[in-house]
């Protein structure tokens, strides 16, 4: 397991927030933009959606998932769900 | 003012054209558009703006004629964008599509031969050809062929999707960096040398993703919308007929709104998730946010 974010995972990322509606966007603090944008330059990979599928099954990496989830957790959520989201995480262990 | 070599009357030589000036013209909804369309369509520009640049060395009645329309089709689609165009003079064009975005903004628009001398492998537009890599950065002034180019798939499967980007600089710039003879069948001007982010005007997305692009420049690009590229109602082929489809015609005359699309399974993602995998990628995160004490995460029990 890679301890630092690559960056071809922030590039990943960053195009799973780019296809999220504009509630999940406009959560988002300016500096995870920054710095994902900042990674995802140095990265050679071509990123694209498949319309048709939903997220679980884009041709993505699990990493990117994880990442994106904590983003998700950490700025998206309302308190309520984040407890759900983690007595989910729990569970699926 | 004198906009364009080229008259109206060359260009009606196209029996097309006629046409589609005419069914442009349908489209405005009031005197300020028509007015706007009949400027741009029968004289080539509008106010100080001019489409045409003399910087391709590729010019004729045809690409003025493409020139154009693709002017018309912005305005009907994105009158905004049009007025900010003509107020900045913004009339050279580069097509690419969002894998190249961060890049652009990071380090500007760079030649393939440029990118691979500092190890980036290029991904989209500016592909090396089989034999040799291109010195140079081209760009247009056919907003259109910039468009064709911000929609070429990189893969030959056409369910997969990289929103469109076309990147929009001045005559002026392009001027101050200097440009190459290009011997192209379109319109093509080739810029030697890396365009910085300061050296962009714009950048023109669908609106769908304005909002988003404009977080990814954090106000160093101005972001502008470009919609509905892949929608034209009309076709203007190798040899400047001029096809039209009666549906997207309709389309755009109805107003009917554009489709935004969203990625579908986000929360089901998000809760397949597990514990131990969350934990195991913590530390990345932590690093995405260069914070040393995550509250929340605490909090969690994670």
């Amino acid at each position: 397991m890679l301890e630092k974010l690559d960056c071809d995972t922030a590039k990943e990322v960053l195009t799973i927030i780019s296809y999220c509606n504009k509630s999940i966007l406009n959560k988002i603090p300016q500096e995870v933009y920054t710095k994902l944008v900042s990674l995802s330059a140095e990265s050679n990979k071509d990123i694209y959606i498949d319309k048709s599928k939903p997220l679980y099954n884009q041709n993505l990496s699990e990493d990117s998932l994880e990442v994106f989830s904590l983003i998700y957790y950490n700025y998206v959520a309302e308190d309520y769900e984040k407890n759900k989201i983690v007595d989910t995480w729990v569970t699926n262990n | 003012m004198n906009y364009s070599s080229y008259s109206i009357d060359q260009l009606m030589d196209n029996k097309y054209y006629s046409e589609i000036c005419n069914r442009f013209l349908s489209l405005a909804t009031d005197e300020e558009t028509q007015k706007k369309l009949e400027s741009i369509l029968y004289k080539g520009g509008y106010g100080e703006y001019s489409f045409s640049t003399d910087l391709s060395n590729k010019d004729n009645p045809s690409i003025e004629l493409r020139r154009r329309i693709s002017m018309a089709y912005l305005l009907v689609n994105n009158p905004a964008t049009f007025d900010y165009l003509v107020d900045n003079k913004i009339n050279v064009f580069h097509g690419t599509n969002a894998n190249a975005l961060p890049g652009i903004i990071k380090y500007g628009v760079r030649s393939a031969k440029d990118s691979l001398k500092n190890g980036v492998e290029v991904v989209t537009g500016e592909k090396s050809t089989m034999f040799h890599t291109r010195s140079f950065i081209s760009f247009t002034d056919v907003l259109d062929i910039a468009e064709d180019y911000s929609t070429l798939p990189a893969t030959r499967d056409n369910e997969l999707y990289s929103f469109e980007v076309v990147v929009g600089i001045t005559k002026s710039t392009v001027e101050k960096l200097g440009h190459k003879t290009i011997f192209s069948d379109v319109s093509e001007i080739g810029i030697p040398t890396t365009v910085v982010p300061e050296d962009i005007s714009v950048l023109l997305v669908p609106s769908d993703k304005v909002d988003f692009v404009r977080k990814m420049t954090n106000g160093k690009i101005k972001v502008l919308a470009v919609d509905n590229i892949n929608e034209k109602f009309y076709f203007v082929d190798d040899f400047y007929r001029i096809y039209f489809n009666e549906e997207k015609y309709q389309s755009l005359k109805n107003g009917e709104p554009k489709s935004n699309y969203e990625l579908t399974g986000v929360k089901e993602t998000v809760l397949s998730r597990t514990a131990t995998s969350i934990k195991e990628h913590l530390n990345k995160f932590k690093e995405l946010l260069q914070v040393k004490d995550d509250e929340d995460v605490r909090k969690a029990r994670l």
